[in-house]
């Protein structure tokens, strides 16, 4: 194991007396150095490569809240099913059109969002919540922020047969759009990544962030179309204008629109680019000065 | 492979936050001000400037008073804190035996835990699995293995936080203090597997305030105060430093801070009575020591109304109560000491008397301590 020590001198050093990071290798490797930052990317791709803590403790926090359920794992599909065909009936009744138009619509939807909001709002608190690791000398803390993603894609993909189904009845399902909605999540997922990143550094700063967070999503879900459709809301009322201020309104477009075959602007695209861009360097960039700081803070 | 330690100018300075001191009238107040007073920032530097190389074989006790910097240095030795400025070097697996109850997940099974546990701990799945039963076996809870973790008793919750801290063999073992848990049966067995540990290891550190404990399994020491290393070497002499420095803050009636800055020689005593022999003369009694190890403070003088009389006399003899009341090193610290002093007609012209210990007549300019019972005797006498 000691063979591929990875000492990353000289090449990363701050300032002539700093010394440059070796992340947390010293559980590989044997051989490691404190300094002054850490690097997201690589924590990320040392996560990655060694899922097991951060897999089991995603895992063991999903079983555990069903473990005194008679029912079980059915609990995991309840969810999706009461709101793809509960909730979507009645707003297809509302908006006028046909269950089988809507529940994919909404589905589709829903789902993203709610991988995006559940692993913002739990990143914010996801720090303060594995303190005993991190004290322990566990400062990887990419390992902590991928949890709550774990957990939140485990949802989705639980959200999935009843998507699935949302789309069988759907009858205008673009099959090249299903490649193109893949890669749009590929996209959404890095997104969500560095949104967790950001808040959970936030959120152990300022415990503030979490009930910040959580009152800003009440007011995001209601500006994204989710239960209703963009068309509703023309760019060109204020109501419109602002849901297009809203990232989730383009993430969950490039995603949707090209699966169900509706209109995108290509705003939206524009619009994801940066934010993608603009997010992985926020991330990148916080991380490194502050995730050291952390244990500090917690 | 070489395991060592390497501190360079190694510092640590944390943003803390001070609640605002504020008089509160009513519990109106206090609940308004715990919901509207914003913390104050501030930069508290914890570690300062430690320079030190810990090599393969070195047990390192870590000597200090509570709130010196050792748990906070164990942190940052096991890479929880990073240090601000200077760098550290690591070489060698670590395994830190600092606080082993925390972490698990209640709700999970005994068996889910040994693994969240083990892999937070960087251990690999098939290493886990192979130990599962060891680990159990030790924890005394084999028949548990499925059972909810709550469900466990807490003296149970520990012997397994134990079993699977201790359950791997590192390079490096950090520990704070000396763990003994459980029942009399566990903590035999616990003593045998830690000893097993540290015989393991290629270097321990272990922070104690139990000087036969660290003389038993430390070969050297370091003596940290106020995140400060004071002292780095072999672990007899740490220990005395250490109680010197003890001492030295009683008799200097400080918590603060000590200075070094003239080099480690630091000169502490303490006077215990004055007799008034003659018109003119009087003999003190005490006790006086320094921090330098074979260099004992040769010089008294009184200093009276701006003006140093020198002793006349020194004689020197042993003082038990002063090495066993505050680890005094130095047997032979008690002194009586006789000074002319014209112009004292009784004790109460003593008002105001300062007793200045050094290492020589030309440095002696530390003020020892005086008893009560000799400051009330000059002030009574006057009064009478």
């Amino acid at each position: 194991m000691p063979s591929e020590a990875r000492t990353k001198d000289g090449e990363r050093t701050v300032a002539p007396s700093l010394i440059s990071e070796i992340s947390d290798i010293k559980k590989d490797t044997g051989l490691w150095q404190l300094s002054h930052q850490r690097r997201l990317f690589t924590d990320l791709i040392d996560s990655l490569r060694n899922p097991e803590f951060w897999a089991l403790s995603a895992w063991l926090d999903i079983v555990v809240a069903y473990r005194r359920s008679r029912l079980g794992a059915l609990w995991l599909i309840m969810p999706s099913a009461v709101y793809i065909w509960g909730v979507g009936s009645v707003f297809a009744g509302l908006w006028g059109v046909s269950v089988t138009h809507f529940a994919a619509h909404l589905a589709l939807g829903w789902t993203v969002f709610t991988v995006m909001h559940s692993v913002t709002v739990q990143s914010t608190g996801v720090l303060f919540g594995a303190r005993s690791f991190i004290m322990d000398g566990r400062m990887r803390l990419t390992d902590f922020v991928l949890r709550s993603m774990a957990k939140s894609v485990f949802h989705f993909l639980m959200a999935m047969p009843m998507t699935a189904l949302a789309l069988v009845i759907y009858p205008h399902v673009q099959p090249l759009g299903l490649l193109v909605g893949l890669g749009a999540l590929l996209i959404v997922l890095v997104n969500t990544f560095t949104a967790g990143v950001v808040f959970s550094l936030a959120g152990a700063r300022f415990p503030d962030i979490q009930e910040v967070v959580n009152n800003v999503f009440r007011v995001l879900f209601l500006l994204t179309p989710i239960i209703w459709y963009p068309a509703k809301m023309p760019a060109s009322s204020l109501r419109g204008e602002a849901s297009r201020l809203n990232p989730f309104y383009h993430l969950i477009e490039i995603f949707r629109a090209p699966i169900l075959g509706e209109p995108i602007g290509v705003l939206s695209w524009y619009y994801v680019g940066i934010l993608t861009v603009v997010g992985v360097a926020l991330a990148t960039f916080l991380y490194r000065r502050y995730a050291r700081l952390v244990p500090i803070w917690l | 492979m070489e395991v060592s330690i390497k501190a360079e100018h190694l510092s640590l300075a944390v943003p803390t936050y001070l609640q605002r001191e504020r008089v509160s009238k009513h519990w109106g107040a206090v609940v308004l001000g715990a919901m509207f007073d914003p913390p104050r920032r501030r930069a508290v530097t914890l570690l300062e400037d430690l320079n030190f190389t810990i090599g393969t074989g070195d047990r390192m006790a870590l000597l200090g008073q509570n709130g010196a910097g050792k748990s906070t240095l164990l942190k940052v030795l096991n890479g929880a804190y990073t240090p601000t400025a200077g760098r550290l070097l690591v070489r060698g697996r670590t395994q830190a035996l600092l606080n082993m109850s925390l972490g698990f997940n209640g709700h999970a099974t005994v068996r889910e835990n040994i693994f969240l546990r083990g892999t937070a701990m960087g251990l690999s799945t098939p290493y886990i699995r192979q130990h599962l039963d060891d680990i159990l076996a030790f924890a005394d809870i084999p028949e548990k293995v499925n059972q909810r973790l709550y469900t466990l008793s807490s003296g149970q919750q520990m012997r397994l936080g134990f079993a699977i801290s201790t359950s791997i063999q590192q390079d490096i073992l950090l520990l704070d203090e000396w763990l003994g848990t459980g029942d009399a049966n566990f903590k035999v067995k616990a003593q045998e597997r830690l000893q097993d540990r540290v015989e393991g290891s290629k270097i321990v550190i272990l922070a104690s305030h139990q000087a036969g404990l660290l003389r038993d399994i430390c070969n050297k020491g370091m003596v940290i105060d106020h995140g400060r290393l004071l002292y780095v070497g072999d672990i007899e002499p740490a220990i005395a430093f250490y109680q010197d420095v003890l001492a030295l803050q009683w008799a200097s009636g400080s918590t603060g801070a000590l200075d070094f800055s003239d080099g480690m020689a630091r000169v502490y005593g303490y006077v215990d009575d004055a007799v008034l022999e003659v018109p003119g003369r009087i003999r003190l009694k005490g006790w006086m020591a320094s921090t330098r190890e074979h260099e004992p403070p040769q010089a008294l003088a009184v200093r009276l109304n701006d003006k140093v009389h020198v002793a006349s006399k020194i004689s020197r003899y042993k003082r038990d109560d002063a090495a066993k009341r505050f680890g005094v090193q130095d047997p032979e610290c008690g002194f009586y000491a006789t000074f002319e002093l014209p112009g004292v007609k009784a004790l109460a012209d003593l008002e105001g008397m300062q007793v200045l210990g050094g290492l020589s007549d030309q440095a002696a300019d530390t003020a020892l301590r005086q008893s009560d019972r000799l400051v009330m005797t000059i002030r009574t006498g006057r009064e009478g």
